[in-house]
């Protein structure tokens, strides 16, 4: 059998939620190892929605547009760590509200 | 968890006065039911027709070409920058490291900064 035979509603609902997750997650936490795993949850999700649109049409477009999504959330996510290694050595916490000011 | 003490529960409560948060509220309750009318409106299954690995890798580096060259660009200045960040933190560990086996091979030579080591 070729393709799949769940509604298209049913994946953009997921979607929609899992990004509504995301952000939640993104606002409610101090913890900048958690916000960027958030931020990964928020990429994730608008790939599926790309992944099903793509799906739907019978176009390989929407994967592709996944592979894209996937690298710019592996060079946020080398920076995000990079930062979180300086901001640990400076303010020696990992919540953000600490680093709420920029000194120079 | 999410409680900083008083001192963080009186400033989220000068955040959080309901004129601060009425309008936002209400353009978010007015998007999420254009939302959930836009999904349900969507029907039929999601594919009928399965998408090869031969497409995609056509596709990809045909009329996307260009955009798999930005990416790779993307990525080489995510991993510069990420060295960059993440090599001053290692180095200063490592020259930390280095003073201290240094500061500790001369108190083992000397025996008066071994004792300053020790009162310390």
């Amino acid at each position: 059998m070729d393709g799949l035979n769940i509604p298209l509603s049913h994946i953009l609902l997921v979607s929609s939620l899992l990004f509504a997750v995301g952000m939640l997650g993104l606002m409610m936490r101090r913890n900048i190892i958690f916000i960027l795993m958030s931020l990964e949850v928020m990429l994730n999700s608008t790939a599926l929605a790309f992944v099903a649109a793509g799906a739907h049409w019978g176009q390989p477009d929407g994967q592709i547009v996944f592979m894209l999504i996937l690298s710019v959330a592996a060079a946020e996510v080398a920076v995000g760590l990079g930062l979180v290694l300086q901001i640990q050595r400076r303010f020696k916490s990992l919540d953000m509200d600490n680093a709420n000011r920029m000194q120079g | 968890m999410l409680n900083l003490g008083e001192e963080g529960d009186a400033r989220e409560k000068q955040w959080l006065s309901p004129a601060v948060w009425a309008g936002p509220t209400l353009l978010a309750v007015i998007l999420f039911a254009e939302l959930l009318y836009i999904i349900s409106s969507v029907e039929g299954p999601v594919s009928t027709a399965q998408v090869t690995a031969k497409q995609v890798g056509l596709t990809l580096f045909g009329p996307y070409v260009l955009a798999v060259e930005i990416a790779s660009m993307l990525l080489l200045a995510g991993l510069v920058g990420s060295y960059h960040l993440g090599r001053r933190a290692l180095d200063r560990n490592i020259h930390e490291a280095d003073a201290r086996a240094l500061s500790e091979s001369n108190s083992n030579s000397t025996s008066d900064s071994n004792a300053d080591k020790g009162a310390q």
